[in-house]
């Protein structure tokens, strides 16, 4: 595939790719620059893809994940980050029908195999074995991750249980 | 918490929209090579079938009826042009049939709005039927019964009135009409013999959707094992579709169309369809088999948290091409 074919593959998946990067990285304008660098580097040919290795989809998340991981260690390299002074008790949130910032959040918390794991398979849904590939890992570890991320947000979200979902 | 409860509250975090640098049309420059001279006949001779699709009318849904007298219905609901589609693709309809009256109502996919008519039909000889056509509103029991209260009705476009129409040629009546000319309408038919095309009459298959046509009879549908609904219908269609109460809509597909939301998650083998979805197991067990053919088929789901699930007393239905729904 040319370089200017998986391009057009990228900007075709964009949607997909800048949902990845924003539940990675929390943040919309890390996510869309993820998104534009993965695009541009498709685009100058910087990049391996090889279609017996996997679809070009699994390519890209690959780079989007990568992308992410990038920024979460500069992000850990600096410490952490101050706590919010409006930080909302979970009981608050609940009150004032905020679960959706609850879970953004829970998610935030995870470590990043697990909330990589945990975005590609629930929201994105992605088998295990596509997430091992795009992740580089074995599929054992991906579900692993995957069950300790649930029972992580089990634990952060038990307030929330019967809280009705807001659409 | 069960699985169940922790994905409804992961479903709560929606993304955001695409910034406004993603949204821009793809604007890549693409350099003129020799093998693009071939493309470009390619392309010509492409042009011309793509033409004929698209200057096609869809057929978003379809409905036959039988009045006491014999006299057969059948309403086809069209958008028109061809990209009026991409709105209307996924309208849901419901009607009934009562001695020389045929009530029908088609509504938006999120029952926001909807528009009914009532449409009475008396032989007239000679080939002739006295078509008399008239807005009607359901009464609070109806627009319950079908999950649609609190929608807008809207007025139709315009209708016939009284008129006197000649068996087999159809007439429309316009449910929805844009300033910019997109419209919706049903073509209405009468005939003193059965339609060829009433999906009872005909094996799966075998209608204009070939291979990728679907049927739901009879469905029941289990989650992780357990009963979640069940219903006593049949529909056929390109895509076939199923709501849960507060969880929403799921869309299912043996051909994808391209479209990006539906990916493969399942399979399909004679009467069942069964796909994984955020860690649940999801079968639907049919009376019939759901597609034409022996053999295991991929199936492809669309998961809208999107649209809800009114627990309305047929969370089943059928729709559309996956290719011609919203993206």
């Amino acid at each position: 595939m040319r370089a200017n074919e998986l391009g057009e593959e990228a900007w075709a998946l964009r949607g997909v790719l800048f949902r990845v990067a924003y539940r990675l990285t929390g943040s919309e304008a890390e996510a869309e620059d993820i998104v534009q660098e993965c695009v541009a580097r498709v685009l100058a040919g910087h990049g391996r893809f090889d279609e017996e290795k996997g679809s070009a989809k699994a390519y890209l998340l690959a780079m989007v994940r990568n992308g992410a991981l990038r920024q979460w260690r500069s992000k850990e390299a600096a410490g952490p980050a101050p706590e919010r002074l409006d930080w909302r008790t979970p009981e608050a949130d609940a009150l004032r029908g905020e679960l959706r910032e609850a879970v953004a959040r829970a998610v935030g918390r995870l470590p990043f195999p697990q909330r990589e794991a945990l975005v590609l398979a629930h929201y994105e849904q992605l088998s295990v074995a596509e997430i091992a590939r795009i992740v580089g890992a074995e599929e054992g570890a991906v579900k692993s991750r995957l069950q300790r991320a649930r029972a992580a947000l089990r634990e952060m979200l038990a307030e929330f249980r019967g809280v009705e979902v807001e659409r | 918490m069960t699985d169940q409860e922790l994905d409804r509250m992961l479903d709560a975090w929606t993304a955001p929209e695409l910034p406004a640098s993603l949204r821009r049309p793809w604007a890549q420059k693409r350099q003129w090579r020799p093998w693009a001279v071939a493309a470009a006949v390619v392309l010509v001779c492409g042009a011309a079938v793509g033409t004929s699709v698209m200057t096609r009318e869809p057929m978003v849904g379809a409905t036959w009826a039988r009045f006491a007298d014999g006299t057969h219905l059948r309403v086809q609901t069209v958008a028109q042009p061809w990209w009026a589609a991409m709105r209307w693709g996924t309208v849901r309809g419901s009607s009934s049939t009562r001695g020389d009256e045929h009530r029908h109502c088609v509504a938006g996919a999120a029952a926001d709005w909807f528009a009914c008519y009532a449409l009475q039909v008396q032989a007239a000889g000679e080939g002739l039927y006295r078509v008399a056509v008239r807005e009607w509103t359901p009464g609070t029991e109806e627009l319950e019964r079908l999950r649609w209260r609190g929608a807008r009705q809207a007025a139709l476009a315009s209708a016939p009135g009284v008129r006197l129409v000649r068996r087999n040629e159809p007439f429309e009546v316009e449910l929805v009409r844009e300033p910019g000319g997109e419209r919706l309408f049903d073509r209405v038919t009468l005939s003193s013999r059965e339609f060829e095309d009433v999906p009872s009459s005909r094996s799966l298959g075998e209608g204009p959707f070939g291979a990728a046509e679907m049927r739901l009879s009879n469905p029941r549908l289990f989650v992780n094992g357990k009963l979640a609904a069940e219903a006593q219908m049949e529909a056929r269609g390109m895509t076939l579709f199923f709501t849960l109460p507060g969880r929403g809509e799921w869309r299912l597909a043996v051909d994808n169309g391209g479209h990006p939301g539906f990916v493969e998650a399942g399979t399909v083998e004679g009467t069942v369809l069964r796909f994984r979805q955020g860690g649940e197991e999801f079968v639907l067990e049919c009376d019939q088999p759901v597609v034409a053919g022996s053999g295991v088929r991929r199936l492809y789901v669309w998961r809208r948290a999107d649209v809800q699930g009114d627990g309305g007393a047929a969370p089943f239905g059928s729709a559309g091409p996956a290719s011609l729904m919203p993206r």
